[in-house]
């Protein structure tokens, strides 16, 4: 980890003890949505609250042409209208300005990445910011090879100055298959080094993930049960009441397995199930959520209809007002066969989880957004209140919920008061963002800031993404040797599709009213 | 002799008994919005009000807190008035944080009389959530030389204060450091002033971390720092500046060598390791009542080989929310940079404290090295009296 803390005695003991080294960072993909929306607003965000060096600069990378002065103005409009906090400092915004730079010219041409370089050498002589490098791969994914091989054989993916550093960032879809997963890390690793490649899952930027492993780990009392012996089965549910927001195209080819499961459940997934790392350093924390997903029980094509439900949502609606099916959004295909609900079941085969059911679901248009994580403990060994006493009583439910109103809700039996001994379940939580003063940054700050300042703990390593995939592709072959489903199958504004009831019934369990 | 304060008119322990209640008896959902109430603590908040126009802005200020504040809060306020009234006790929820859930806090004023000291520690033990850190926040000037006042810091497990506030400002750094050496075994001591300090000691040492900066750091030679002063408040404040120069002293390993004062401007000459010269100006700046006692201005010079690096640290913006850095390199090259600071924030200044429950070593060791250059004031103003 690239920390001064210590080579400047100022340093220690401030509060912030975390600052990068002045860096520049290129945004691939400058004039697209997610530099708007997100990119640009967290790191004026880090510029307000002083995270960022002195220095820091950005140089957005796309085919339009403007002149650095336009990206600026462009740049303020975004900040402006998606930044977390308004209104705009204009005094921040004013020195964060003088940091940013366009550079308008096609990835596809090897001939300008040079040009690039040069650029970035008279950004160092300027700004201070000492050959350190981000690249950040903001484009859709079919740029990603091309980008990286330019940025390679420009010599521009290796340090150019002693003691600095060049990093790139790589958003989801990382793949759309094992094989194709594969094949990307491979072309990477051809240019750039592993410790490197920031794969980023937005998802492990958010604060209650992150608690997971305090609750976990920080507390004495549930490791002890975290295991077979007391749980009965895990429910994670990341559910929401958008459709696709435009993104028909993209999602069309990609549906709710890819889009959700692959990388943000099987990471809430991956921390819920790992081993208590050695340390909370990016490789030992890695290492453990790698071995969780590499226990998962191999899903044969065979019991792929056994073990997942598939939905797609026809009209419905949704707080109240009518909302399209699928098949009518923008950019599908009228018999699209794209799944936007899934369900499943998946098996951890190692000496903690064995046969103990994790149960996935997420979907689009269903009635509530939620995405929380529900841990279900065993009944008691012997029933000793009977009959009408524990009538309505449920089993202990710990409840971590991401979204929203992030905290932890633990559900146990408490006698009512009087004479008779009635039991009745009562809820005990804790809301995060309501209990330490401080508001939760953007999990795209948290994310940018750590990449930084090169702590790689929330990012997605090589072997992770791959293992991820392995479930994936199996119920994707699976699928494809299936007779096509009947879509739709579920009206927008319900829990999906009826199936995903039966499904979970079979086990003699029921999902949870989130 | 002083006299002993009247008792409370209240039995403590009806305090606890009436929370109590009002948790039994509140809904434990509000059916209509479909909120469940939500009970987290994470800690006790007193806060001592010595008037009611004080107690006012702690209320305000409070009603702002609770919305992120899941906890129990005792207001305390001196009135000077009797009888005194009884304890106030209620449950505030807030609706609209969560989408189901609504956090409730505990707030409970006391009306004490104005010279109640002895009283509080045994208001302050009883009252305190088990488990969970108690803080107390001390509003108008922190009582640093009544010994009464030690087994008050002593309840508590960190004691919050302003030397902003004090009008003894240069006794008050020294009576403060004997308080925090008393009360160290039990209560960390916060000064909301040293809090303000973080923006201008986080430039400051990112300054030095610019690469082409970083020989800067050693070659330090003349220190200029301003800070405000109020014209109708009849004396400076140089706590905070005092505050800075000791940090910087105890982190570069530099000794006050010689010191003269001329009138609000002091000039201190330094010894730096390898005997290494610098000087240092603090000057107090006439400006408006909103900054007085507080850091305007800061630079530094630093020269080696015939090189020379200036760097400035100054507030901006139109309200002067901002800090900003301005360095000018042997290179010529100008860098500027910028960052929202809350120094004129009291709630989130508070917020920040309420974070920390270990005592701030770096503070402690910032107010020795203020408290010698203190000690060196006070001798030069007693060779002048004489």
């Amino acid at each position: 980890m690239t920390v001064t803390t210590l080579q400047n005695p100022l340093r220690e003991g401030l509060r912030f003890e975390r600052l990068p080294d002045p860096c520049v960072m290129v945004i691939f993909g400058a004039s697209g949505d997610l530099t708007r929306r997100k990119l640009i607003p967290a790191l004026y965000n880090l510029a307000y609250d002083g995270l960022l060096p002195p220095g820091f600069s950005i140089v957005g990378y796309a085919r339009r042409p403007l002149t650095d002065d336009e990206f600026r103005q462009e740049m303020r409009a975004a900040v402006e209208r998606f930044s977390r906090r308004q209104p705009i400092d204009p005094d921040v915004w004013e020195t964060f300005a003088q940091g940013l730079f366009y550079f308008a010219a096609d990835f596809t041409d090897a001939s300008v990445y040079p040009k690039l370089g040069e650029v970035l050498e008279r950004i160092d002589r300027e700004r201070a910011t000492a050959g350190n490098r981000i690249f950040y791969l903001a484009t859709p994914p079919d740029a990603y090879e091309t980008i990286t091989q330019f940025l390679g054989e420009s010599g521009l993916a290796q340090p150019t100055q002693p003691g600095s550093w060049v990093r790139l960032i790589v958003e989801k879809p990382f793949g759309h298959d094992l094989e194709s997963a594969i094949t990307l890390n491979n072309h990477l690793l051809r240019y750039f080094r592993e410790e490197q490649i920031y794969r980023i899952d937005h998802y492990l930027g958010k604060e209650t993930v992150q608690n997971i492993l305090a609750l976990r780990f920080a507390n004495g009392i549930f490791e002890p049960i975290w295991n077979r012996n007391y749980i009965d089965h895990v429910q994670i549910t990341v559910a929401e009441t958008i459709g696709i927001e435009g993104r028909g195209g993209y999602y069309d080819r990609a549906g709710a397995l890819r889009d959700m499961v692959q990388n943000h459940m099987l990471q809430l997934l991956s921390v819920i199930a790992m081993e208590p790392p050695i340390a909370f350093e990016a490789d030992p924390v890695r290492d453990e959520k790698v071995k969780a997903l590499r226990a998962l029980r191999p899903l044969r094509p065979e019991d792929v209809n056994e073990l997942t439900v598939r939905g797609q949502y026809g009209p419905g609606f949704i707080g109240g007002r009518p909302v399209p099916g699928y098949r009518e959004e923008p950019r599908v295909a009228p018999n699209s066969l794209t799944e936007t609900y899934v369900a499943l079941k998946l098996f951890i085969d190692n000496w903690r989880w064995a046969d103990v059911p994790f149960y996935l679901r997420t979907g689009k248009r269903l009635p509530r957004r939620v995405t929380e994580i529900a841990i279900q403990f065993k009944r008691v060994p012997h029933p000793l209140f009977k009959g009408m006493a524990t009538a309505g009583v449920e089993p202990n439910w710990l409840v971590i919920r991401i979204q929203p109103d992030e905290g932890i809700s633990l559900n146990i039996a408490a006698k009512v008061p009087g004479p008779r001994i009635r039991l009745r379940t009562v809820t005990m939580g804790f809301l995060y963002g309501t209990s330490f003063l401080v508001q939760s940054p953007d999990a795209y700050e948290r994310l940018l800031l750590d990449c930084m300042l090169g702590d790689s703990t929330l990012f997605t390593r090589r072997d992770e993404t791959e293992a991820a995939w392995v479930p994936i592709t199996q119920i994707l072959r699976g699928w494809a040797e299936s007779p096509p489903p009947e879509f739709p199958n579920y009206d927008a504004g319900t829990w999906g599709p009826p199936e995903a009831e039966q499904f979970i019934a079979r086990d003699g369990r029921r999902w949870r009213r989130p | 002799m002083r006299s002993t304060p009247p008792a409370l008119p209240f039995d403590i322990e009806a305090i606890e008994r009436e929370l109590a209640r009002l948790w039994q008896s509140a809904p434990m959902a509000d059916r209509r919005n479909e909120l469940a109430l939500s009970r987290t603590s994470v800690l006790t908040l007193f806060v001592y009000a010595p008037d009611t126009s004080r107690a006012d802005t702690a209320r305000d200020l409070i009603s702002r807190l609770s919305m992120h504040h899941p906890s129990r809060v005792v207001l305390l306020v001196a009135s000077g008035q009797e009888p005194l009234e009884e304890p106030q006790i209620s449950i505030q929820c807030n609706l609209g944080i969560a989408e189901r859930y609504a956090p409730c806090y505990e707030q409970i004023t006391i009306t004490l009389p104005s010279d109640g000291m002895e009283l509080l520690p045994s208001l302050l033990i009883p009252l305190a959530l088990p488990d969970l850190p108690a803080f107390l926040w001390w509003l108008g000037p922190l009582p640093c030389h009544d010994r009464r006042f030690v087994a008050v810091a002593r309840a508590v497990d960190r004691l919050i204060f302003d030397s902003l506030e004090s009008s003894h400002p240069i006794a008050d750094v020294i009576a403060t450091r004997r308080l925090v050496q008393q009360v160290a075994r039990s209560t960390a001591v916060s000064d909301l002033n040293w809090g303000r300090l973080g923006p201008w000691q986080e430039t400051t040492a990112r300054m030095f971390e610019i690469p082409h900066c970083r020989w800067a750091l050693e070659a330090i030679t003349r220190v200029d720092l301003r800070y405000g002063y109020a014209r109708q408040r009849l004396t400076p404040n140089p706590t905070q500046a005092l505050l800075y120069l000791g940090w910087m002293a105890n982190r570069l390993g530099w000794r006050l060598a010689s010191f003269e004062v001329d009138g609000n401007s002091w000039h201190l000459d330094l010894t730096a390791p390898g005997n290494r010269r610098l000087s240092w100006t603090i000057a107090a700046q006439p400006g408006e009542e909103l900054f007085h006692g507080q850091l305007v201005h800061v630079s530094f010079v630093a020269e080696h080989n015939h090189e020379t690096a200036s760097f400035s640290i100054d507030l901006s913006g139109h309200d002067r929310a901002t800090l900003r850095l301005r360095v000018h390199d042997p290179n010529h090259c100008v860098l500027e940079h910028a960052f929202h600071h809350h120094l004129l924030d009291l709630q989130r200044l508070l917020i920040n404290e309420l974070q920390e429950v270990t005592p701030d070593w770096l503070y402690e060791h910032a107010l020795d090295e203020a408290t010698a250059i203190a000690v060196e004031y006070r001798k030069l103003e007693r060779q002048k009296e004489h």
